[in-house]
């Protein structure tokens, strides 16, 4: 599904912050992205979102090479894949309706369609009470909901979470990684990058971890193998 | 799905509009007062071309003839003459008919005179414009010794034409300098707005977003800007003709007779309100053009 073959990607001439990273993620799979501040996890998502071109190789998502797709053509391939944030980067003056209901509004969908689809997705993260609040009058575990919801309302094949629990505290971490689970036992491709031990001892142990050091793969943990070994 | 997109569009560019309110009514009022100045240039542009339509729009000759030789004028070879438009004979009984009509308080002047001293004359309306041609012929008219003298209103015209064109090229000067104000107010206007929405901007193409739905309430914003200023700058000027005649009583009393003043067309205005459309919309494009490709590397 998601495939590197020797990227590279340098924002500074001669420095790297991905050096020959080849990996790759399966239909379906949980997969973790893990290292120190610095080790290039985040520069990985963007890569995979097109955020930011790789300097050097090729990524392949769904057999096709992104590195080549075109400008016009981006929009399209982004609304394939669902992103959630460590700082939730949600719309802070609109409610909470208004920041889920905007992935289907870009897409034109009739209003009556975007109303049942936005209380559906907002029910199965648990926040639709809230959803004529304003998201910047949430805690942070209610605009992280949001934010999924926001996420996994034009049900995306891929999801990809940049540190999505580094914000919160332990138990609606928790709560916030049984909710990834969820969505992937129905189906959907689950890439989060995150450096919280805890997290990964808890829900690492199943399932494949890369490990990046100075932007170079130090380790790939398959399931079943530790990471803490 | 796509008349949903565009409403969806307006939706969220007259919320963007609400939100930055003072923003915008900043940029209202250059775009109110760019308008304004450009509707009185085009007003007095307007008024003096329809004064020299009325006035001095054909080029006129009056040739004075000696009495004695009154006779030696033949009107009938002048008439034929292609730059001739119309050729009128005026005695010198119905010229101090004419005089006295227009200055009966001078009768009694003129009866101390005695004799009448008007002497007769051919007033002649010419067709060409052709300044050069006419002059032409009237220097050959000169050579016919029934002539004793030609005036024309080569001057009158010329003096009007002048006033015309300086009119025209200060509303140039100046509206091109406030159209170019106008510009780059909503430019940077637009800009500011863009960036206050940076971040949703980043959001928006985050999750998908066309660049055509990032830009549009943005350039929406400033043809909504373009609109409503030109509207209020049309409204506002309507206004001031309206009231001007009324704060300026004495002087118009004097202005009326000779330049009686009409207003703007409808057509002007359209125009007006289509170039500040255009002026909106080009410098809002101009200042997302840049800003949509935010972030991309």
């Amino acid at each position: 599904m998601i495939q590197f073959s020797s990227v590279y990607k340098s924002y500074i001439r001669g420095e790297y912050a991905l050096e020959d990273v080849s990996f790759k993620i399966n239909k379906g799979e949980f997969f973790f992205i893990t290292g120190h501040s610095g080790a290039g996890k985040t520069t990985l998502l963007k890569l995979i979102t097109k955020e930011i071109k790789p300097t050097k190789g090729a990524i392949l998502i769904e057999g096709k090479n992104i590195s080549v797709l075109s400008d016009s053509k981006i929009y399209k391939f982004r609304r394939e894949i669902g992103i959630v944030f460590q700082d939730f980067r949600l719309l802070e003056e609109r409610t909470v309706f208004e920041n889920v209901a905007i992935s289907l509004k870009i897409r034109g969908l009739p209003i009556r369609k975007i109303k049942k689809e936005v209380l559906e997705a907002l029910r199965w993260v648990g926040i639709h009470q809230k959803i004529w609040n304003k998201t910047k009058t949430l805690s942070g575990g209610e605009q992280q909901r949001v934010a999924i919801a926001r996420a996994i309302v034009s049900n995306p094949k891929i999801i990809l979470a940049d540190e999505p629990t580094g914000n919160l505290d332990e138990e609606i971490s928790y709560e916030i990684m049984e909710m990834f689970k969820r969505l992937n036992s129905r189906g959907a491709t689950i890439v989060i990058a995150t450096h919280d031990k805890l997290i990964l001892e808890r829900y690492g142990k199943k399932n494949n971890i890369l490990v990046l050091q100075k932007g170079k793969i130090k380790q790939l943990i398959k399931r079943d193998e530790s990471l803490f070994a | 799905m796509k008349v949903f997109l565009l409403k969806y569009i307006l939706q969220d560019s007259i919320e963007s509009f609400k939100n930055q309110k003072y923003l915008n009514m900043l940029s209202l009022i250059t775009i109110i007062f760019t308008f304004f100045i450009i509707n009185i240039f085009f007003f007095l542009n307007f008024n003096i071309s329809s004064f020299v339509k009325k006035f001095a729009s054909n080029y006129k000759a009056e040739i004075f003839l000696y009495e004695t030789n009154e006779k030696d004028f033949d009107i009938n070879k002048i008439k034929n003459n292609k730059l001739v438009k119309d050729i009128k004979f005026i005695t010198s009984e119905n010229a101090k008919k004419i005089f006295l009509e227009n200055f009966p308080s001078l009768k009694p002047t003129l009866k101390e005179i005695g004799e009448n001293p008007f002497p007769p004359s051919v007033r002649i309306i010419f067709k060409s414009s052709n300044k050069k041609e006419i002059e032409k012929f009237l220097k050959n008219l000169k050579n016919i010794p029934a002539v004793k003298e030609i005036k024309t209103n080569f001057d009158l015209i010329e003096k009007i034409s002048g006033l015309k064109k300086i009119i025209f090229l200060l509303g140039l000067f100046f509206g091109s300098i406030l159209l170019f104000t106008s510009f780059f107010t909503i430019v940077n206007i637009i800009k500011i707005v863009a960036y206050s929405r940076k971040e949703d901007v980043l959001i928006l193409r985050m999750i998908g977003a066309s660049n055509f739905y990032i830009e549009a309430p943005l350039i929406l914003n400033g043809i909504f800007l373009g609109i409503i200023g030109a509207l209020i700058s049309i409204g506002l000027f309507e206004i001031s003709l309206k009231l001007l005649p009324v704060y300026l009583k004495d002087f118009y009393k004097y202005l009326k007779p000779i330049f009686e003043t009409t207003s703007l067309s409808f057509k002007y205005y359209l125009y007006l309100l289509l170039s500040a459309i255009f002026i909106g919309a080009l410098s809002s494009y101009t200042s997302v053009y840049k800003f949509i490709h935010l972030g991309e590397e």
